[in-house]
């Protein structure tokens, strides 16, 4: 049974009778587990470091700072998303249009010392997150991880579609992911798709790290593991 | 939530300085400062308001916090905490839905007095 178990008790494993439900007893839908290469990837880089630092970049985690906590990580959070959103960033650019600044984001968010982190869960965010600020953040990333720091993002592919909505992704087990969409009860506004990035934009924008691997998954999801 | 003996800032109540006591707190108001509680809890109702850093036996939150937060036992950020600040206890609780934009270290229990997490220290520091 691994720690994650441990924290939350044995998940059910048993088949739910086809016993129909009235609407008002109807469970919620059941949440997606996909397995993740990447994660499993990205922790056994970490195994053998000591006094890790870990960059959570999604929403505030109980299940992924207990987790990581638990191996002994220093965890820091942060929904650098979620502070995209913010009104006061948006600014005409150059050619009038008006844009999110990363000068103003970057003056409030992700703000650490270079080579703080040994490790970045950056999960999907780029696909979500304005086009001004995807290049600057990711700039901003590697510079805030240590040399041979690691860091996972996950990709959606076309196939995925436009309608595809922001999730939280919650640790399952060394190798797994929890995907539960985002509700209102997480005080945040609602993000769409912004774009479908080809593998080529995607080596474009790890362009200043040292290795890029691809994971790819039956899910349109591709997990992408960069080292600094 | 607290105790018979809490000692209460009341929502509408704001206290600029420093804050130590040998009771428990509890916090609907606002403070800025800094709050010192050794061996006593701290509790930050949903309408209260802290800028300050706090250090507690026992620290509550279900309201916002600007600061660090270091508990020498007990942190619990309830589910509709905002907490911008690195956060230290020896068990830590943190609901669904709580916000925390900061540093998170579980600390072993040394029974030496806490003092202000800095994560981010150079080794050795």
């Amino acid at each position: 049974m691994d720690l994650l178990q441990k924290l939350r008790g044995v998940r059910g494993t048993s088949n739910t009778a086809a016993m129909p439900l009235s609407p008002e007893l109807k469970p919620a839908p059941p949440l997606q587990v996909r397995h993740s290469s990447g994660l499993l990837e990205l922790t056994r880089a970490l195994g053998t470091r000591e006094d890790i630092a870990l960059l959570d970049l999604g929403v505030t985690s109980p299940t992924n700072i207990s987790y990581f906590t638990g191996l002994g990580y220093k965890v820091y959070s942060e929904d650098v998303l979620g502070a995209s959103a913010a009104s006061d960033l948006q600014v005409p650019n150059e050619e009038g249009v008006t844009a999110a600044d990363p000068d103003r984001l970057l003056a409030q968010s992700l703000t650490y010392p270079d080579a703080t982190f040994d490790a970045v869960l950056c999960w999907d965010i780029a696909d979500f997150m304005e086009e001004s600020l995807v290049r600057p953040v990711v700039q901003r990333l590697w510079a805030a991880l240590k040399p041979g720091g690691v860091m996972l993002a996950l990709f959606h592919s076309r196939e995925a579609g436009s309608e595809t909505v922001c999730c939280r992704y919650h640790l399952a087990g060394s190798d797994s992911l929890e995907v539960r969409p985002l509700s209102t009860a997480h005080k945040r506004p609602s993000f769409s798709l912004q774009r479908s990035f080809h593998n080529r934009h995607i080596e474009n924008l790890f362009r200043d790290f040292n290795s890029v691997k691809f994971f790819l998954a039956r899910d349109h999801l591709r997990e992408v593991l960069v080292v600094k | 939530m607290q105790t018979a003996t809490a000692s209460q800032i009341s929502t509408g109540i704001v206290i600029r300085g420093e804050i130590s006591g040998s009771s428990d707190l509890l916090v609907d108001g606002q403070v800025d400062g800094i709050i010192h509680l050794a061996d006593h809890t701290l509790t930050v109702g949903p309408s209260g308001h802290v800028k300050a850093n706090v250090e507690a036996r026992n620290i509550i939150v279900a309201g916002r916090v600007e600061g660090n937060l270091t508990a020498s036992d007990r942190l619990e950020l309830r589910k509709s905490a905002v907490v911008m600040g690195d956060v230290s206890g020896t068990r830590l609780t943190i609901e669904e839905g709580a916000f925390l934009k900061g540093g998170i270290q579980v600390t072993r229990n040394t029974g030496e007095a806490p003092g202000t997490p800095n994560l981010f220290a150079a080794p050795g520091a």
